[in-house]
């Protein structure tokens, strides 16, 4: 008896934090082992899976063991285009409606639609377009923003004004589009007057104040690609640029490795990106209690010798975790370091899992200070892990 | 049992070449492929240029990889694509678009695999394009980014002249 109860206890030490027994297989074939994920304020787990010619969507009760039959998001079969730094995106509001964005490739390569579910995800609205110019131009890298008074504020990568981008070197004009009232008219496409990257995701949240803020790599005009902050003022106006990293990667290309902020409810900002700058090379987190007026002494995350690399962070009351990958080879293994005081001081860090496979990037969630993180591989297939 | 085994084989190596269209070919990149491309060009210089099709600054590029190519038709020029094999019809209209029929074209067996980017290069991050330029004696320089005519043109030179630095 003695030894099946040492036996039990070595498999729960041994066992992932995920659930073994889930089910990780996805329901569809999906593009570029991407997909997203979002909690609802009910708990319910939901997931858009971006196939070939159709967008799905599923939900777990039970924090990723099973998930409900997959639903197409569009009726229409569309060339529905994802990769890694470029997922969809899903939202649920507090009233239960769920949000979807995601890209088709239409006239112009690359466009977003938005669509949304008032019965639970059971049926959607017909796909609208975001951009006031899609028929013309490409649109991509949006991502989606819910604030405290309903807005849905959309952000994305624009490249109608060619001329002007082709003075900067692989840079591209930054749009944003907020509506509260759906359906009513389209959506008021506004720039925000600065060049980025590209080819990198832009990062997004909500100050102490309920106000979006953007972590993104901007395209400065020696050539730089180092990372800035910005800020919305109020309902009109965008505060100046602040540079949190001087990297100094005068690069033109597509690093597809954009950076990623949390902000606590205190406003603390939490920061990480990735960087080969002539300063700085490899992965690093830095704090800013100001929206990027001063920051902190950027820290370097994981081992450069495994290319760290997709760093993510969340806070959560006094927590803040970091989620990257490494490879080492063969293997691609994820790693998670957390602190209890608002990023004063870190624990060891550890190793969640691995895999010999293809890999996704890694996505950090949280729900009533439950702290996950999200991970595909493309042999394991997808795992939801508390990190503890 | 003996006779299976063999077909199987055959098959693996008439789909490990993918045809996709009447004039050009895109062969699929497996993890013996770079040593078989480097064995293939032994004691020659190389140009490897590596891109994808969700890359915006690799497309800017293809219309000085087809200048160079006509300006230096001697030149081994590749181009490997970081896309699996389900991205190798968006690939081959990239292709056409650009004139580059003419080049080896190769495309990863995987879709963006670490394991194919690591046999590369294993200080390499996967930013893309990245250049690859090979003198004679296969000594390597990885640079990342859109080259200008000028630079390549300089860095074609030098490794064709057995120079690595």
């Amino acid at each position: 008896m003695k030894k099946i109860l040492t036996i039990y206890l070595l498999l729960l030490v041994f066992v992932p934090t995920s659930n073994a027994a889930h089910n990780n297989k996805l329901p569809v074939k999906i593009i570029k082992n991407t997909l997203a994920i979002s909690f609802a304020q009910d708990g319910t787990l939901w997931r858009l899976l971006p196939a070939n010619d159709f967008i799905y969507i599923d939900y777990s009760k039970d924090l990723g063991g099973t998930y409900s039959s997959p639903v197409k998001v569009n009726q229409q079969a569309q060339k529905i285009s994802a990769w890694p730094e470029n997922p969809p995106a899903i939202l649920v509001t507090k009233a239960g409606r769920v949000l979807v964005l995601y890209y088709a490739d239409e006239q112009q390569k690359s466009t977003s639609y938005f669509s949304y579910s008032d019965d639970q995800g059971k049926t959607f609205s017909a796909p609208v377009l975001i951009s006031d110019q899609a028929a013309t131009n490409m649109h991509y890298m949006d991502k989606m923003l819910l604030d405290r008074a309903g807005n849905i504020h959309f952000f994305w990568h624009d490249n109608r004004n060619k001329a002007e981008n082709s003075k900067l070197a692989g840079s591209i004009s930054l749009y944003h589009a907020q509506t509260k009232t759906i359906g009513v008219g389209g959506f008021e496409n506004e720039i925000i007057p600065h060049s980025v990257c590209s080819c990198c995701r832009t990062a997004i949240s909500l100050s102490a104040h309920g106000n979006p803020v953007l972590l993104l790599r901007m395209a400065f005009a020696d050539g730089a690609r180092d990372h800035v902050m910005l800020s919305k003022k109020n309902a009109t106006e965008w505060g100046p640029a602040k540079r949190i990293s001087d990297d100094h990667w005068v690069i033109d290309a597509c690093p597809e490795h954009g950076p990623a902020l949390a902000i606590d409810k205190q406003g603390r900002s939490h920061l990480t990106w990735f960087s080969l700058g002539e300063k700085r090379q490899g992965i690093f987190y830095a704090q800013t209690d100001n929206y990027g007026e001063t920051v902190l002494k950027p820290m370097p995350l994981g081992n450069s010798e495994f290319l760290a690399s997709h760093p993510d962070v969340i806070a959560a009351q006094q927590r803040v975790v970091l989620v990257w990958t490494e490879f080492n080879g063969s293997e691609t293994s994820l790693y998670s370091q957390q602190s209890k005081n608002r990023g004063k001081t870190w624990q060891v860090v550890k190793k969640v899992f691995s895999s010999a496979s293809s890999t996704g990037y890694p996505k950090l969630l949280a729900h009533e200070g439950h702290i996950f993180v999200s991970w595909l591989t493309k042999q394991e297939g997808h795992h939801l892990i508390e990190v503890k | 049992m003996k006779c299976i085994v063999k077909l199987i084989l055959i098959c693996s190596l008439f789909f490990s070449t993918q045809l996709y269209a009447e004039n050009f070919k895109i062969k699929l990149f497996n993890k013996g492929s770079y040593s078989n491309i480097l064995n293939h060009y032994k004691e020659q210089p190389l140009l490897l240029v590596l891109w994808s099709v969700t890359c915006t600054a690799c497309l800017s590029e293809m219309e000085l990889i087809h200048k160079l190519h006509q300006q230096r038709p001697e030149l081994n020029l590749i181009m490997l694509a970081v896309d699996g094999p389900e991205f190798h019809q968006e690939m081959g209209q990239i292709i056409k678009q650009n004139k580059l029929e003419e080049i080896e074209h190769w495309g990863f067996a995987e879709d963006n695999s670490p394991v194919l980017r690591y046999l590369i290069d294993s200080r390499w991050y996967g930013e893309l394009p990245r250049s690859y330029f090979f003198d004679s004696q296969h000594n390597k320089v990885g640079i990342s980014g859109v080259l200008s005519e000028q630079q390549y043109n300089e860095k074609i030179t030098q490794f064709y002249n057995n120079k690595t630095r």
